[in-house]
């Protein structure tokens, strides 16, 4: 694999989990994230999946310092973003940005749309003045398919999908090699969906962007999508190419997980089986020994209590599972 | 389909509520019927008005200041006509709601046990004792692990998925004929939603309970649902039997709908196809056919004149489209359909 502009070596993030309001200690951690490594080439998307609680989210915030990780290597371009100074981290979030889930809950509702777009462009000092920056403010509201009249508008004029639009130009200005896409199409409708779809797609082959696009739909990552990879409490389970991911998938959580989806096709659907998991996801503060996933897994066998699957390559260097019985299965 | 005698008549029902801009027409003249123990999709975006009908059907509606008018006939009595009394007795007694985010439909400070009781001791003169063993039974239904311990812990100690299955065990507390379901399952993870419709499939089987699903996802509605509504600013543009709907679907929204979801089942396509501009608000809808400024096949007619939910041609679905049937629908959607 060759070295990419975003690689994350062996990142960990563990909580405090505390008892007591002013005999504050700690009593156990909780383990959101433990152990993940990847890497994004230039103008790749990668998928992170995985259901609630699995710790992608946190994965997201620590890629742009938004918590400080345990331990573990971020390296963007080189530079390690999780132990830089706040100069270079300065400079770091210039070129890696991201994009949240809630267009409603993310936009300063006392700020119009030009002051929101143009407190990024100032602050990284990407332009001259102000003249300037109106000018590039409605360069990049066009970009993302508004106009510039909208700069004097204020965000509660703006339909969810609208603000989804301003958040991607505010993340645009500073003009990043990174997009960290937090869910950002899953507080929308479907038809909305579709054309922020289509503008991520467009700016990436205009920009030359690299994503990393978080969910937990399926069926969206597919479609966004270079390579994917899918975590389960705190841990990546099984990461490869969209194709392999989606035709083979190897890792019974991947398996489930797939079979889950629904599919928009009555007939489909009446055959369809899907694979139950047992229960619902454990606790990150006790998580399974070994194999996280054998509690609820349905190949599970002594051994995935007692020895960790490596996350190593199954079929061909780039298709990485972390399971002692790894096997591909047609699901969809 | 299932046939039989309609357990729930909506007849031109309209909600309106009002506002600084004008009336806002939440539900602007819908019509359909539920069967006895029939599993019903209703389905569109967010402001179309598929939720506000629901809880219009269960009176949850405060009138005045909104108004909601039509009739809502449930087992041959109009629910709009009735004194709130017996309105009471109907909802949470013979129709049962369970919503979307069920962490905020639970009282935090009481136990699930004792929020179960309240609702049968409402509707049923029991003993308090048989009440409770009813709630213990209920929470075993709907598959709470450990029930009879479970009936004593507050609803923090549950994850999403197990608080929306306390929800319908509350919802069939008092065994109704209906329940109506407001995206359940939008809030859950999709191996919790795969178990809760299972769930709902399950009941409605055994205890032939009809259920209204409402949701934005046509994908969870193929499996589920018996017949599908969809629904577009406030009125049902289109309704048939399952298959019909997702294999012969005559109405451009229900198209645009289809076309522009990512589907797990279809090779992968380069580029969405999309559904140009935004859902029009309640206040200010525009005249005639409310999707002409959105529809790409849109005519003259269009603009003027509102086309009615009829069947077009013998052996057909209503859908409201003054083409439908002449419509040649998007290669897409052809590949399916064949």
């Amino acid at each position: 694999m060759t070295a990419g502009l975003l690689e994350v070596q062996d990142l960990v993030k563990h909580y405090p989990v505390t008892r007591g309001a002013i005999m504050r200690r700690t009593v156990a951690v909780s383990r959101a994230v433990d152990g993940v490594s990847f890497s994004v080439g230039e103008g790749e998307t990668l998928g992170l999946v995985g259901e609630s609680g699995c710790g992608k989210s946190t994965v997201a915030r620590c890629i742009v310092r938004l918590i400080d990780p345990t331990s573990g290597r971020i390296l963007f371009d080189g530079q390690d973003i999780a132990s830089c100074g706040q100069n270079d981290l300065r400079n770091l979030r210039r070129k890696i940005q991201i994009v949240f889930q809630d267009p409603y809950g993310s936009l300063n509702p006392r700020m119009s749309v030009g002051e929101l777009v143009m407190e990024p462009l100032l602050f990284h000092h990407t332009v001259k003045d102000r003249r300037d920056g109106s000018r590039r403010v409605g360069e990049l509201l066009e970009m993302v398919g508004l106009s510039a009249e909208h700069a004097r508008r204020y965000p509660h004029e703006f339909s969810g999908g609208q603000r989804q639009r301003i958040g991607i130009a505010r993340a645009l200005a500073s003009q990043p090699q990174m997009l960290v896409l937090d869910e950002p199409v899953s507080a929308l409708d479907v038809s909305i969906q579709a054309q922020i779809l289509n503008l991520l797609q467009d700016l990436q082959s205009e920009l030359r962007l690299s994503y990393l696009f978080i969910a937990h739909d399926l069926s969206l990552v597919r479609h966004v999508c270079h390579r994917v990879a899918v975590m389960y409490l705190g841990k990546i389970v099984e990461i490869t190419g969209r194709e392999q991911l989606f035709q083979a998938p190897q890792h019974p959580y991947t398996q489930a997980l797939l079979s889950a989806v629904p599919v928009p096709d009555p007939r489909k659907e009446r055959l369809r089986r899907r694979i139950a998991l047992q229960g619902t996801v454990p606790s990150a503060v006790d998580p399974p020994a070994a194999c996280r996933f054998h509690t609820r897994c349905f190949k599970a066998q002594p051994v995935c209590s007692e020895e960790a699957p490596p996350l190593a390559p199954v079929a061909g260097q780039e298709h990485l599972a972390a399971c002692h019985f790894a096997e591909p299965l047609e699901v969809v | 389909m299932t046939v039989g005698v309609s357990l729930l008549e909506i007849n031109d029902l309209k909600t309106v509520f009002p506002s600084d801009i004008g009336p806002l027409r939440a539900v602007d003249g819908a019509s359909f019927s539920v069967a006895a123990g029939e599993r019903v999709g209703i389905v569109g975006e967010s402001g179309s008005g598929k939720s506000v009908t629901a809880l219009s059907i269960m009176g949850l509606i405060r009138t005045p200041p909104a108004s909601v008018s039509g009739k809502v006939v449930f087992k041959g009595v109009d629910l709009l006509k009735v004194g709130s009394k017996q309105r009471q007795r109907v909802r949470g007694g013979q129709i049962g709601m369970i919503f979307q985010n069920p962490l905020n439909c639970l009282n935090p400070v009481m136990t699930i046990g004792h929020q179960i009781v309240e609702t049968i001791l409402a509707h049923e003169e029991i003993p308090k004792a048989e009440a409770r063993d009813r709630a213990i039974s209920l929470l075993q239904r709907v598959g709470i692990p450990d029930p009879s311990r479970s009936v004593d812990e507050y609803p923090h100690k549950f994850s999403g998925g197990m608080r929306q299955r306390v929800m319908i065990a509350m919802a069939l507390s008092c065994q109704p004929d209906l329940l109506i379901a407001d995206e359940p399952t939008t809030a859950l993870d999709v191996t919790i939603q795969a178990q809760i419709v299972d769930l709902l499939m399950s009941i409605c089987e055994e205890e032939n309970t009809a259920v209204v699903f409402i949701t934005h996802d046509l994908a969870i509605l193929a499996g589920f649902a018996e017949r599908v509504l969809v629904m577009y600013s406030g009125r049902i543009v289109e309704e048939g039997p399952v298959d019909t709907i997702y294999y012969g679907a005559t109405h451009p929204y229900t198209w645009g709908l289809m076309t522009s979801i990512t589907r797990l089942d279809e090779s992968r396509q380069d580029r969405l196809s999309t559904i140009s501009g935004n859902p029009p608000s309640a206040v200010f809808q525009p005249s005639g056919c409310p999707f002409h400024p959105r529809c790409r096949y849109a005519e003259e007619i269009c603009p003027r004149e509102i086309p009615a939910l009829v069947v077009h041609k013998e052996d057909d679905h209503p859908s409201a489209c003054h083409f439908a049937g002449a419509l040649v629908p998007p290669a897409r959607l052809r590949q399916v359909q064949q």
